[in-house]
């Protein structure tokens, strides 16, 4: 495989140009200054490796054209095909892209030409310019040289990686000098601290049997000290209490003394109450019998008012019978009086009805027996007067037997009895007659006579009734007015209304004199009552009484509030003076008790409250000391007890062994492996210098054969330790000389012979070109001849590009190989 | 006089000792790794209890003076008690671990708890019921290192129908302990003993039946060399001599040790399996909780990937803690990885490149004399033992050169990952 050609799509000043036709072995690009050559150069590194993207490193050169993105391509070949690796501008270098022109899709191209090396490798080996000559020694990446030289001892890896590792494990497992991260430092820290605690522990286990016997006396000393404690706190309690107590009774008996005092001024204030509240005894003395007066005295005053009205009533009665004083005196309203009356007004009404009609029919039979005399007069006699005697008769004895059953007089019935039997009786003697008359003139004639006759009788009749009628109104002085029974009956009601008046007056009379006895006997009493408290005339008017009643009720009402107040106030002196012996008593029991006490701590009674707070204050002072000594003695108890207290102790001895055995096998496993890291890297670092001694890798040993053809054997050998640092040439006789030494020329020698000796070793990369960038020019024409030579030599094996500007060097590595592929390059105009 | 006697022979309690060289983090194996020496001696007196023997003897090393652990004198306090409380005397001689000049919490113990003095060798007559049973000599440690021969001491009465020595001493001078007390065979059949009861190694081993001499080994092993079967052995020793032991394993927690063969490994996962198979291994053998240590060995295609950072710690947690989690537990108390690249020396030493010169650096050191290399890794240790007291490492040189030369290698082969 190798480089066929070079496409610089846009890469900084290129654009769209090519390095086309490039050789399998040397190929010298010949061209001026800014022609692109150290383009090219780091075109391919880029394609290869990606575009530097962002800040990228110091000194670092983007390559960024004027317009468009960065864009190349490589063009690789063999005999199976040819394909196109090409990158544009992306994210992380560009995405590339494998194309293959001819032959099969080799997609992981680039990967198989890369292979493991790196950007800087690449650059420091396969594509460099002067600049970055001593990089393979004194570049960014100090250990490259090595691993590149560690490449070439026949590893994978660098020995001094190894070394690096190893040293750091073992390091992290022990470190000589204190390092607090090291396995085994730290264990033995831990172990440490540990055995402290173990020796603690046993320190305290040690002392097991004299912390028991110390404990024992301490519980025995602390025995009696504490009662000695407990009986002087009980002491100061006791104390405090007393003079607490004394306090209290001294406090209490002052103040019973002045509530003594107190009680005193007020019992002497109710005694003078008493006797200044003095109720009228005259009165107390009737206040039962003069309240229960009082009580009745609104009795007394609805009497006084009944006896007034019934004065009242008396003088209208009387007025009234004054009016009827002029009546017969002898005269008397009576029912019978009435019914008689009443009769009579009948009875006569009745005797003038049967005159009127007895006349009448005598007038009539008369004018008809003049009729008869006249023809005319005929009719009128034959009406004879025995039917209307009968009928009147009949009608007032009904009228006397109904008015007697009505009003129950009997006598009118009897009357009326009689009359009805007349009647009848006249009826059936006359009737015969009068029915015996005949003819009319005749027996109008008779009748007219009869008729007459009757009517004469009739008034004969009236006249004797009246007679009889006047008769009796006299016998029974009730003619006064006259006879008429209307003037009778007015009469009688006068005599009624004088019975009635009469009859009100003595009844009123009564009724007066009651009300006045029961007045005048409450009165009496009242008065009677009061005359002993209140000066009251020999007799008291009725009138008056109320004003004594309300004078009495005022003197009653002083007197029981008289009373009450000295009740009350007799009350008060009692209660105030049973609480003045109860003060007293008490006061004595407070002084007795506060003689008890002082007594009882052998004090004077007068200093007792100061006496046992002295005596407290040293009584506590003591209890503070011994309570002091219990503390100390029961804290150093309590020490004891905890260190006896082996249970606890014994487990985390025991549990601090077991951490221990833990930690010294942990400790040991470590320190085992750091033993055999430690020595794997002594192993290592002895098999390194005999390496570096007695086997010089392939590297080595071209570069030195390629220095010394450089330098005609000025030098003979190049020895470079694989740290890769401190790189020494051994002269042509027999010294070494460090790499520092050498002139710029001959150092640049020095490096492009090991650049030599590493492709030369390197497995990987081998379809990579090498790309050397004028990297001769500051040799002189001898040794440029020998780099011509080298170079030669290497393009045999790989394919090299060389750029150059200078004429002479193109000319020696023309001379050098001459089937070599030559390029020529123009001055491009810079676009960026 | 009995016809027979029996009892228990038990010796190296270590009370409360803590095991060597174990670490857990894991409460639960923690605990129990605290509580097996007492369960292991609490099992011993339920032993005594229930068989209903006439004594018991502890030959030595009960508990640890050194560690100074009240607990452990309370807690055998306790199970003497009950002893007592059973009828059932307790013969004790101190060994170098409990020396009676070493530290005492001066626990009261019961009159039936017969502690042999220093000095001399002392005789008691065991007592069943009133009964003589037979006679115990014995004789304490009066200091931790004791190098007289105490054997010289025991000698057996005329009139004792059984009698029993009770020592602790390194008997035929095994080199793997201190050699206290040390006396041989012949010095003790001198002694005219019916049975031997021998404290201070801790592995059960019978040297001799004729008289019979037995360590009986401690009842816990405490550390992880101390593999295999302990407990205490119960004794019968018939009139005339004749004696029967048995010898009972009681160690609540056991140990293991197995090396795991990774050459077929081919990545972690394999390993992983591998390491496994063989926790069920050894908890086929083992139906208890169980801490055990493994170890990878061998040239595998998997040791780069376990070389990785954490690669092996990972997986010994991954697999520690589901074997934790498991009943009865088993504690992996270390994966050691001592596997090795695939590499052919041979083909690298044919070769011209640097590892070829590290593999002839690393012949010559180990062809070389050894004191070249010895002198080269104790330069490496002399800094670790300056910090880490007596500190030597565990592997001898030439492993650890192996080591070191396939480290570099490794590293050097692997493609650069040296970590």
């Amino acid at each position: 495989m190798r480089l066929k050609r070079i496409d610089a799509i846009r890469f900084g000043a290129l654009e769209s140009t090519s390095l086309p036709d490039l050789g399998d072995g040397l190929t010298v690009v010949f061209g001026p200054n800014e022609c692109g050559k150290s383009t090219y150069t780091a075109l391919v590194r880029h394609v290869l490796f990606g575009f530097p993207m962002g800040k990228g490193k110091a000194g670092e050169r983007f390559y960024k054209p004027v317009a468009g993105d960065r864009a190349a391509r490589l063009v690789f070949a063999d005999e199976t095909g040819e394909w196109a690796v090409e990158r544009v501008e992306g994210k992380h270098g560009g995405p590339v892209t494998v194309t293959a022109r001819h032959g099969a899709e080799r997609p992981r191209l680039l990967d198989e030409l890369v292979g493991d090396l790196t950007e800087q490798a690449y650059r420091v080996v396969f594509g460099f310019g002067l600049d970055e000559m001593d990089s393979i020694e004194n570049g960014d990446d100090r250990y490259l040289g090595a691993r590149l030289y560690a490449a070439g001892t026949g590893l994978e890896t660098n020995p001094l990686d190894v070394r690096e590792a190893l040293q750091k494990s073992a390091e992290a497992l022990f470190a000589p000098r204190a390092r607090v991260s090291a396995a085994v430092n730290v264990a033995v820290g831990e172990m440490a601290t540990l055995r402290d605690r173990i020796r603690v522990l046993e320190a305290e286990a040690s002392s097991y049997a004299d912390d028991q016997a110390r404990a024992h006396g301490l519980a025995d000393e602390l025995e009696p000290l504490r009662r000695s404690r407990d009986e002087a706190d009980a002491r100061v309690r006791a104390l405090d209490r007393g003079a607490q107590r004394a306090r209290d009774l001294a406090l209490a008996a002052a103040e019973l003394a002045a509530g003594c005092d107190e009680a005193q001024r007020r019992l002497a204030s109710l005694q003078a109450a008493v006797e200044s509240a003095a109720p009228d005894d005259r009165v107390l003395a009737v206040a039962p019998e003069l309240e229960a007066l009082l009580e009745e005295q609104s009795g007394f005053r609805q009497r006084l008012e009944a006896l007034r009205g019934l004065e009242s009533s008396a003088g209208s009665a009387r007025s009234r019978l004054a009016t009827l004083a002029s009546l017969p005196d002898a005269a008397v309203d009576s029912v019978e009086h009435r019914t008689y009356v009443d009769s009579w007004a009948l009875r006569r009404g009745a005797l003038e009805g049967e005159l009127q009609a007895a006349q009448r029919q005598a007038e009539h039979l008369e004018a008809r027996a003049r009729e008869y005399s006249a023809p005319a007069a005929a009719p009128i006699r034959s009406i004879g007067p025995v039917p209307l005697v009968s009928l009147g008769a009949l009608f007032v004895g009904t009228g006397f037997v109904l008015g007697g059953l009505y009003s129950s007089y009997w006598p009118a019935v009897a009357l009326g009895a009689l009359v009805l039997l007349g009647a009848v009786a006249y009826r059936f003697m006359r009737g015969g007659a009068v029915g015996d008359l005949s003819g009319d003139a005749r027996r109008v004639s008779a009748d007219a006579r009869a008729a007459r006759a009757v009517a004469e009788s009739a008034r004969a009749a009236l006249a004797a009734q009246q007679e009889a009628w006047r008769e009796w109104l006299a016998d029974r002085s009730l003619d006064a007015h006259g006879d008429d029974p209307v003037a009778v009956r007015a009469l009688l009601d006068e005599l009624r209304d004088r019975l009635l008046a009469t009859n009100d007056v003595s009844r009123l009379e009564a009724e007066i004199r009651r009300e006045r006895d029961l007045a005048s006997g409450w009165a009496d009493r009242l008065v009677g009552a009061s005359r002993g408290f209140l000066t009251l005339p020999d007799t008291v008017d009725l009138d008056d009484v109320v004003t004594v009643a309300v004078r009495a009720r005022e003197a009653l009402e002083n007197a029981r509030a008289a009373s009450a107040k000295r009740t009350r106030a007799v009350e008060e002196c009692e209660t105030t003076a049973g609480d003045l012996e109860a003060l007293r008593g008490r006061l004595e029991s407070q002084l007795a008790a506060l003689e008890a006490l002082a007594a009882s701590h052998d004090v004077p009674v007068d200093d007792v409250v100061p006496c046992l707070e002295a005596l407290a204050a040293t009584e506590a002072a003591r209890l503070e000391s011994l309570r002091a000594e219990v503390d100390a003695r029961s804290e150093e108890l309590s020490t004891l007890r905890g260190r006896l207290d082996t249970e606890g102790r014994d487990a985390a001895m025991a549990l601090a062994r077991q951490q221990m055995e833990g930690l010294q096998s942990r400790v040991r496993q470590a320190a085992d492996r750091y033993v055999v890291e430690a020595l794997a890297v002594r192993l290592l670092d002895r098999a390194r210098e005999r390496f570096e001694r007695e086997r010089q890798p392939e590297v080595t040993r071209v570069a030195a054969s390629v220095f010394a053809s450089m330098t005609n054997g000025r030098y003979t050998d190049v020895r470079v330790p694989l740290s890769g640092e401190g790189i020494q040439v051994v002269t042509h006789a027999g010294g070494l000389k460090p790499s520092g030494e050498l002139s710029r020329g001959t150092a640049e020698q020095l490096y492009l012979a090991l650049r030599v000796g590493f492709l030369a070793s390197l497995k990987t990369g081998a379809s990579l070109p090498v790309l050397m960038d004028d990297v001769v020019v500051n040799f002189d024409a001898e040794r440029r001849e020998g780099a011509a030579a080298a170079i030669a030599e290497l393009a045999r094996e790989r394919q090299v590009i060389f750029f150059t500007c200078h004429e002479e060097t193109a000319a020696v590595l023309a001379k050098a190989v001459p089937g070599h592929t030559a390029v020529s390059l123009d001055r491009c105009e810079i676009k960026g | 006089m009995r016809e027979r006697v029996t009892f228990v022979h038990a010796a190296d309690l270590h009370l409360d000792a803590p095991f060597v060289g174990i670490a857990t983090d894991d409460e639960r194996v923690g605990n129990a790794l605290a509580e097996a020496t007492y369960a292991a001696f609490e099992a011993i007196v339920d032993l005594a209890v229930d068989r209903a023997v006439d004594f018991v003897v502890i030959a030595g090393d009960a508990y640890n003076s050194a560690d100074k652990s009240v607990r452990a004198q309370r807690r055998f306090r306790e199970q003497v008690r009950r002893l007592d409380a059973a009828g059932i005397s307790t013969f004790v001689v101190h060994g170098n671990h409990d020396p009676l000049s070493g530290f005492s919490a001066g626990m009261d113990l019961p009159a039936s708890v017969h502690v042999f003095p220093a000095g001399s060798v002392g005789r008691v007559e065991a007592v069943r019921d009133g009964e003589f049973v037979c006679a115990v000599y014995g004789r304490s440690f009066g200091k931790a290192a004791e190098t007289e021969d105490f054997a010289a001491g025991y000698r057996r009465e005329a009139d004792d129908a059984v009698a029993v020595g009770v020592l602790h001493a390194n008997v035929g001078g095994n080199p793997d302990y201190d050699a206290y007390a040390p006396c041989s065979l012949d010095d003790l059949r001198a002694g005219g003993m019916d049975y031997w009861a021998l404290g201070h190694v801790h592995k059960h081993e019978v040297l001799s039946k004729d008289p019979w001499v037995v360590y009986a080994g401690s009842p816990q092993g405490l550390n992880p060399k101390e593999t295999g079967t302990h407990g205490c052995c119960l004794v019968e020793v018939q009139r005339g001599g004749a004696v029967s032991l048995e010898h009972i394993d009681l160690a609540p927690v056991s140990w293991a040790v197995s090396t795991l063969d990774a050459s077929a490994a081919e990545d972690v996962d394999d390993v992983e399996q591998l390491v496994g198979r063989g926790c069920e291994e050894v908890r086929g053998s083992e139906a208890r909780p169980t801490v055990v240590r493994l170890a990878l060995v061998g040239r595998s295609d998997a040791h780069p990937m376990l070389a990785r950072p954490g690669a092996v710690t990972d997986l010994h947690e991954a697999v520690r803690r589901e074997q934790a989690a498991r009943e009865p537990w088993l504690w992996i108390d270390r994966l050691d990885d001592r596997t090795a690249a695939p590499l052919d020396l041979d083909t690298l030493r044919a070769g011209e490149d640097f590892a070829a010169e590290v593999v002839a650096v690393a012949d010559d050191l180990a062809a070389g004399t050894a004191g070249e290399l010895d002198a080269m890794v104790a330069d490496i240790g002399a800094p670790v033992a300056d910090k880490l007291r007596g500190f030597e490492p565990t592997l001898p040189a030439d492993e650890l050169l192996a080591l070191a030369r396939d480290r570099c290698l490794d590293a050097l082969l692997s493609g650069g990952d040296a970590r």
